[in-house]
């Protein structure tokens, strides 16, 4: 069954869409990811303009980390004081990435500087998880405990501030860059940047692990919205439509995720999605480097 | 069955609205209005004619005009990049071509030019200045391929076929990706390679209904749109955690 998105323009398949979001969702919940850095690359292999996916994606991610949020919350797993820091520079950098984003497209770099994007966080992040899943799977439970307050050069930076929650004493200045950098990847790239976000929470700053995926999800939701909103006034480039499909797969395949997640071999898995990262960073570079069957390309028209 | 009917209809709408004297040309078309909606994935409409003279038909259909850019990748160390770029003012999102005969065999250069029919004929009027490297017939032909490959231009030589000594139709095809607009149809008449007769009408391809709403509120109301979109989400996410916290 076709639908004809009102933004995209394309007529799309309602059960691929669907079976997109559950599969992502899938996976999200088996993992405890984002989703937003799989989901964006595929929107864009079938069809979706690299400008629609983006925008769009940013507005499914408000809607999985409200869902995810209210868990930790309730658990008290938030940090709120470091979130409200996380945010500020999660505003800013968004709402730059949001003007970088138009200016792009006027210029006809876009596609490029979002594929660009997605080749090297994709290839960092799924390298690192294998060499992670392959350390942990030969010397199980025989890890060091992460060092925690190791004091250098992020100690002598002004601003201090105490985040009772987490319990720290750093300067202001470093969750606001961690959430600066991850609001310019979320407006370019379309993801929730929780794949960047958790690890400097957990070894740059040295929060506690239990706090941290609450506190980055309660980020990510203010972040997203502010750039569906900005796409929404600069770009017109959210489909709610095509966001809504996405949701209701979404939805219910991150509930089998989590259920099915608890079950399986943690490591195994961990090793799997890494491969499919790395999968989805290789399609996208060959097509960068791979000679164009057309060097020619109708655009949108500049400004 | 019914379609039949309908053609049937239509020509004795055609052959009763023929006058009887002079070299005339009436047409109809089988829809007057093309609506996108929710589960659009295209349309196809026939055009009916009646021609006294019985010459040569050629229908042009034309799209919306709108700067178009192309742009040219070059190799930039390993990557392809998007480099030299053109501009072509109000071009037509979309052109087509039916005719009883390949168009060359009735259609000469001049009349081609004057009523810009035909690829070669088409006026592409570059935006701004060009420097000297760029060849802008590399960028017409480049524009027209994409066009073609994206269904949006077409020519169909022979298309435009005629059911014994007057009546003529032919079929008309939008594919799903088609731009939103008046579409200008032009109907000409020829005989001896002069235009007889000249016939025009305007077919609107629009949204209609959720697909047309979603599309104002986004574009009018970006602001209020967004919002909307946040809140949307927002409530579905909670929804969800909601639905399955003891599933």
């Amino acid at each position: 069954m076709q639908i004809y998105l009102p933004i995209a323009e394309i007529s799309v398949n309602i059960f691929l869409i669907l079976g997109m979001g559950g599969a992502v969702g899938f996976l999200s919940g088996v993992f405890g990811v984002g989703g937003g850095f799989l989901m964006t690359p595929i929107l864009i292999f079938i069809g979706i303009p690299p400008a629609v996916a983006v925008a769009t994606e940013a507005n499914q991610i408000v809607a999985s980390s409200v869902s995810g949020v209210l868990a930790h919350w309730k658990r008290g797993n938030v940090d709120f004081k470091m979130g409200f820091a996380l945010l500020f520079g999660g505003i800013i950098g968004s709402s730059l990435g949001v003007e970088l984003f138009s200016f792009l497209r006027d210029l006809g770099q876009l596609d490029l500087v979002i594929k660009l994007s997605y080749v090297v966080f994709l290839g960092i992040i799924g390298i690192l998880m294998l060499i992670e899943s392959i350390n942990s799977s030969q010397q199980t439970k025989k890890r060091e405990p992460v060092k925690r307050h190791t004091h250098n050069w992020m100690h002598g930076l002004p601003f201090k501030m105490r985040f009772r929650r987490s319990r720290l004493y750093i300067s202001a200045l470093l969750p606001i860059s961690i959430g600066l950098l991850v609001g310019l990847l979320a407006a370019i790239m379309g993801v929730g940047g929780g794949f960047i976000m958790v690890p400097a929470m957990i070894y740059l700053l040295g929060m506690p692990t239990v706090i941290v995926v609450g506190t980055s999800l309660f980020q990510i939701i203010f972040v997203t919205a502010n750039v569906t909103v900005l796409q929404a006034v600069s770009t017109q480039t959210v489909d709610v439509v095509l966001a809504l499909l996405l949701l209701a797969g979404g939805v219910i395949g991150a509930q089998v995720g989590v259920r099915i997640g608890a079950r399986l071999q943690g490591e195994q898995l961990r090793g799997l999605l890494a491969l499919m990262v790395l999968g989805v960073c290789i399609k996208i570079g060959y097509d960068l480097v791979a000679t164009p069957i057309d060097l020619y390309s109708i655009g949108m028209a500049g400004h | 069955m019914k379609a039949l009917k309908y053609v049937f209809v239509c020509f004795t709408f055609v052959i009763t609205a023929l006058p009887t004297s002079g070299q005339e040309l009436a047409i109809d078309l089988t829809k007057n209005a093309v609506p996108i909606t929710a589960n659009f994935i295209g349309s196809e409409l026939m055009l009916y004619g009646a021609s006294e003279s019985g010459g040569d038909i050629l229908v042009v259909v034309r799209g919306p005009n709108k700067n178009q850019t192309v742009r040219r990748k070059k190799k930039s160390a390993v990557i392809w990049v998007n480099d030299k770029e053109v501009t072509f003012l109000d071009a037509p999102t979309y052109y087509f071509l039916a005719s009883t005969r390949p168009i060359g065999q009735f259609l000469t250069g001049d009349t081609a030019q004057k009523e810009q029919i035909g690829y070669p004929a088409m006026a592409l009027k570059v935006k701004g200045v060009i420097d000297d490297s760029i060849i802008i017939e590399d960028f017409k032909r480049a524009f027209i391929r994409n066009k073609q490959k994206q269904g949006l231009y077409g020519e169909g030589p022979g298309l435009v076929s005629y059911k014994g000594k007057h009546l003529f139709r032919t079929r008309l095809k939008f594919p799903a990706n088609v731009p939103v607009g008046n579409y200008n149809i032009d109907i000409y008449d020829f005989r001896d390679g002069k235009i007889i007769n000249k016939e025009s009408t305007v077919l609107p391809i629009q949204k209609k209904g959720i697909e047309a709403q979603v599309y104002n509120f986004a574009h009018k109301h970006s602001l209020t749109y967004g919002i909307v979109a946040i809140l949307v989400a927002a409530m579905a996410g909670w929804l969800a955690s909601v639905m399955f916290r003891k599933v």
